[in-house]
């Protein structure tokens, strides 16, 4: 029993000695990585939240508290959210806080699946004093937990673009441009771009149907047609060559409108398609415009991609750069590009914190009462205003890559509801 | 035997006050979600138990479990959102569709040995994802089935999580009491035998073939209807809850707790579905430490939980045995025991 | 036509890999008993392990990489052993060894996750460009990956059949109780199949990190394994190898009527070939012994 007892011990330490070495060895390595960051970064804001506590004396009215609860911490988008969100309160702290009181940040750990997420979103629902939450990346997640928002009556932020959110509750907002209107936006620039009769290809969500299914019916609507409509698994796929083989060879076909996130599928996709040369115009939705996308692609692949865009990465515009500029000086952000999901959290944190200004309070019915006040309120991706479908962003960008591997974006779309 | 009947009794009744004890003093004072953690633990516990009659009555490791409670739970869902089936027929037919699945699987898959037939569950599931996540007319697809009805006993309608619970627990009570005795019937033993040596269980006149196929049934039958319970309790169902991962976490589960105790596995179902709970601080290392934490485990303690108990009980024993006079040749039941 | 002729070679390309990772899979269950389901992981640590070196680390010398990663497997190779299987060698449940490579397989992603990158980053190839073959592209790397699974095919061959330290080896997989009893060091002879494996399988995964991104999906690959594993046969390397291609074979042709039942496909005929011929295609000559 007690060699048990040795043996258990001496493995536990070897286990917590593991992760530490983890982090020291990385201290003095080089770019930085998650892991020091996530310590550097506790430190520096409990460092910073005491020195806030010694200077600002004042900012003792009731906090604003944002629970994000979305997807697994370790994963990209959770770690990403976690820095840019502890980012973004400090600065606003340092800047005086809202309505009085400081803004505090708490994180739950959304898992990687269902019942994991629906559990996260019930803690984050009953945090003491929550005035909102931010939520999940997928839509049918969130489906699931409608009921319990709407029981709970606070404003949750998901970054999904399904228009069914709306419908399932009051409660849930989106800051990005919902598939209604962007769907008729990809199909308009196919035709604009001289294709008649294109493929549809996106990953089957509920996301990627509705946008196919709307596609179509635009298309069809102007007289044209969708040769086919290809449905993938991102899950469960890793070779995507047979199915990019099927998209390219469907008879008259003379495009690819694709729905596909900027992981595997997406890098998979698009450099297959370069490499078996395909020669007519790939029309692609918002998740690949990014510079880390096309790095990981390789220019070569990327030029000549059409679409829309949500965050004008390259464009000369102020407040992008100061964004980056924010991310990259701040030593706790640990990555070295900066996409629209680093851009989106930002703004999610900025509405609320902006609907908490509008309405004077810092408690959940304020913040639901601000939300709807918001008129114009410039953010990083775009402008914001309040719509009847729950989502705020007020114009998308039409983007072409081009043969350097910049993204050119053009003049602002008005998103139609 | 009458001892043994007096002892289930009292077992049966000191559990049942426990449960209202826990329900009025606990529960009440309890989060919402934390009841939600506790009331899944226990329908997974359907599942879980399903495994422990496979696994450790039966020797029979299958990994198709998560597949029987995703159909049972669809077609709950199913029934009473299209069909208009009221809730506890829809429940009891949901099972009864698992335990018709199982059947035809088990007559299938359980004429082969070992790991053939593992890899067949493991297909088995894999199927099973894709066919919930595609199949819209029947599951909903990737939105899955929402807007299951709230289930109605006697006039009393189940809404929230607490009130969940105790129905929960007494089913839970009920299912360790059936497994309980099974383990004392001659179908039972015809399981462990099979477990045991099945070339001896057949030349006793044991029918391997059709002891496996009825505790597989038996297995898919409970799954089907905790998968039922799921669905009820949940409202909305999806197949992003059927994966081959929520099957790994079932077998962790089962061998943490105790693969030869059903209160073991209980116990370990509750654990593991509390795991994010008590290990918050870990932040982005819980995966990181719940992999270690498994590798340990199945080092350390094979047996689960319940094992090491048991040993210490054991061991007590023959501590309390070796001091009695005249019993210093007598060696203790730890050494047949190992 | 055409287009048959591409979904052919393309089935056959992706059946190399998902046999590459078999052959591995199938050495440790005939070596150890062992179900390994970290074999993806490990698959997607060889890939992680590229990147670190090649876009972190920017060691320049191939040769010094080389070494490194080598040592590297042949480290996570016998800590895998000591961990997932020498303490099992007496327990009286197989399935808890299996639930100790569960444990171990999420330890590694989850290790590769949190210190290398939890982005999906790409590798350069080790040569860029590619190969067209009457409108069938293949990127030279896919003949990299292809010269090293035959040279891993020849060399596990000659070990196995040709030389002493093989037939030694494959003894005391057989049984280990007959090899103990002729002094044939069981423990040493398991470490090193699992070191084998471990370098096997992690240099398949830098060699197709060029191709398939450097990310945790690649342990999407371990389900297909087990598929081949059981398609082509149990208990022979012909057969791993046979069953990874026609589980690219099928894979491939099944996009013809459908794209998201893929899976449906691929484990139906799986269960098929259960119902039918549990042996599968190649069936081996090994009995199970009954100890």
């Amino acid at each position: 029993m007690k060699k048990r007892f040795l043996a258990v011990s001496v493995s536990l330490m070897l286990a917590l000695g593991l992760t530490g070495c983890g982090q020291g060895a990385k201290d003095s390595g080089q770019g930085g990585n998650d892991s020091t960051q996530a310590t550097t970064d506790q430190a520096q804001t409990e460092a910073a939240g005491s020195q806030e506590q010694t200077e600002k004396a004042e900012l003792n009215g009731a906090p604003l508290k944002i629970v994000y609860c979305g997807t697994s911490l370790s994963q990209e988008n959770g770690d990403r959210a976690k820095q840019v969100l502890e980012i973004a309160a400090k600065e606003c702290n340092a800047a005086g806080g809202v309505n009085g009181g400081e803004v505090v940040i708490e994180l739950i750990d959304g898992g990687n699946d269902q019942q994991a997420y629906i559990d996260a979103v019930l803690k984050a629902l009953e945090v003491e004093g929550v005035s909102a939450v931010i939520g999940t990346f997928y839509s049918q997640y969130a489906l699931a937990c409608a009921d319990y928002v709407n029981e709970a009556q606070i404003p949750v932020f998901n970054v999904a673009t399904n228009f069914e959110m709306a419908n399932a509750s009051d409660y849930y907002f989106t800051n990005r441009c919902v598939d209604t209107a962007f769907s008729n936006t990809m199909a308009q620039i196919a035709i604009d771009n001289g294709v008649k009769n294109p493929v549809t290809l996106f990953y089957n969500t509920s996301n990627g149907y509705n946008d196919s299914a709307f596609m179509k019916a635009y298309m069809e609507d102007k007289g044209f047609s969708v040769a086919e409509e290809i449905a993938f698994d991102n899950t469960t796929t890793t070779d995507y060559t047979s199915i990019v083989m099927q998209a390219m060879n469907v008879a008259d076909s003379d495009g690819i409108l694709l729905h596909a996130t900027a992981n595997t599928d997406g890098q998979s996709i698009i450099a297959l398609l370069h490499q078996y040369g395909y020669a007519h115009p790939i029309i692609s939705n918002s998740n690949l415009f990014s510079d880390s996308f096309v790095k990981n692609v390789g220019v070569d692949a990327c030029a000549g991609m059409i679409g829309f865009a949500e965050y004008t990465t390259t464009q000369e515009n102020e407040a992008n750069k100061a964004f980056q500029e924010l991310m990259f000086n701040n030593s706790s952000f640990s990555y070295d590009t900066v996409s629209w999901i680093d851009a989106s959290f930002y703004d999610d944190f900025s509405l609320i914190v902006e609907a908490a200004r509008l309405a004077g309070g810092n408690d959940k019915d304020s913040i639901l009462d601000g939300l709807t006040k918001i008129k114009g309120y410039d953010g990083i991706m775009t402008s914001y205003s309040y719509h009847e479908d729950h989502s705020y962003a007020d114009y998308i960008y039409l983007a072409v890559v081009q043969e350097d591997g910049t993204i050119e974006v053009s003049d602002a779309v008005e998103v139609t509801h | 035997m009458k001892k043994e009947t007096l002892r289930v009794l009292l077992f049966a009744l000191s559990a049942l006050f426990a449960i209202v004890l826990l329900d009025q003093l606990v529960i009440t004072n309890l989060k919402n979600s934390q009841v939600n953690i506790i009331n899944v633990a226990l329908i997974f516990f359907f599942c879980v138990s399903g495994m422990y009659l496979l696994l450790g009555l039966g020797g029979v490791l299958s990994l198709c479990s998560v597949t029987m409670l995703g159909l049972g739970a669809f077609v709950c869902g199913f029934l009473n959102t299209k069909l208009n089936v009221p809730i506890p027929a829809a429940m009891l037919l949901g099972a009864l569709a698992s335990g018709v699945l199982a059947l035809f699987l088990g007559l299938l898959l359980l004429k082969l040995e070992g790991p053939c037939f593992v890899f067949g569950t493991i297909g088995v599931t894999y199927i099973g994802q894709s066919v919930f996540q595609n199949f819209a007319a029947f599951t909903g697809g990737p939105n899955g089935t929402g807007g299951i009805g709230k289930l109605v006993l006697f006039g009393y309608t189940f809404k929230t999580f607490k009130d969940w619970f105790p129905l929960l627990a007494v089913f839970v009570l009920l299912l360790i009491l059936l497994l309980h005795r099974i383990k004392q019937t001659t179908f039972g033993r015809s399981l462990m035998a099979v477990r045991d040596d099945a070339t001896a269980a057949y030349c006793m006149g044991v029918n391997v073939y059709r002891t496996k196929v009825v505790v597989f049934v038996l297995a898919g039958v409970l799954a089907g209807f905790g998968g039922s319970l799921y669905a009820v309790h949940n409202g909305t169902i999806s197949a992003s809850l059927f994966t081959f991962n929520t099957q790994l976490k079932f077998v962790i589960m089962l061998m943490l707790g105790g693969v030869m105790s059903p209160i073991g596995a209980l116990f370990g179902t509750v654990l593991v579905n509390y795991l994010p709970e008590l290990a918050r601080f870990a932040n982005s290392y819980l995966n990181l430490l719940y992999g270690c934490l498994i590798v340990l485990l199945m080092i350390f303690m094979p047996m689960g939980l319940a094992g090491i108990l048991k040993e210490a009980v054991v061991r007590y024993r023959v501590q309390r045995n070796k001091q009695l006079p005249g019993d210093g040749g007598k060696g203790g039941p730890s050494d047949v025991v190992s | 036509m055409a287009l048959f002729f591409q979904q052919t070679l393309t089935g056959v390309s992706v059946g190399l890999v998902y046999a590459t990772v078999a052959m591995g899979l199938m050495l440790l269950l005939r070596a150890a008993g062992v179900m390994n389901f970290a074999q993806g992981n490990l698959l997607a640590m060889g890939a992680y392990l590229s990147f670190l070196f090649m876009e972190k680390l920017q060691l320049s010398s191939g040769l010094l990489m080389v070494i490194l990663a080598l040592a590297v497997f042949v480290a996570v190779g016998c800590v895998f052993c000591s961990v997932c299987f020498l303490p099992f060698k007496h327990a009286k449940w197989p399935q808890a060894m299996m639930i100790c490579t569960i444990g171990a397989g999420t330890v590694i992603q989850e290790c590769c996750l949190l210190f290398i990158t939890a982005e999906t980053r790409s590798v350069r190839p080790i040569l860029a460009g590619s190969l067209s073959v009457g409108g069938f592209v293949i990127p030279y790397q896919y003949f990299f990956i292809f010269g090293a699974m035959l040279f891993m095919m020849t060399g596990l061959f000659f070990l196995f059949e040709k030389m002493y330290c093989g037939r030694v080896m494959s003894a005391a997989a057989q049984n280990k109780y007959a090899a103990d009893l002729l002094g044939i060091p069981t423990n040493l002879t398991t470490m090193v199949t699992f070191c084998i494996v471990v370098c096997m399988v992690g240099f398949s995964g830098w060699l197709l990190a060029p191709v398939y991104r450097v990310s945790a999906s690649l342990s999407n690959f371990q389900a297909r394994a087990f598929a081949s594993v059981v398609i082509g046969g149990f208990g022979s390397l012909k057969g791993a190898i046979i069953g990874g291609i026609l589980v690219g074979l099928i894979e491939a042709y099944s996009t013809y009527f459908t794209t998201t039942y893929k899976d449906v496909v691929v484990f139906g005929c799986l269960l098929l070939v259960l119902a039918f011929c549990p042996q599968g295609i190649i069936p081996s000559g090994t009995k199970k012994e009954k100890a």
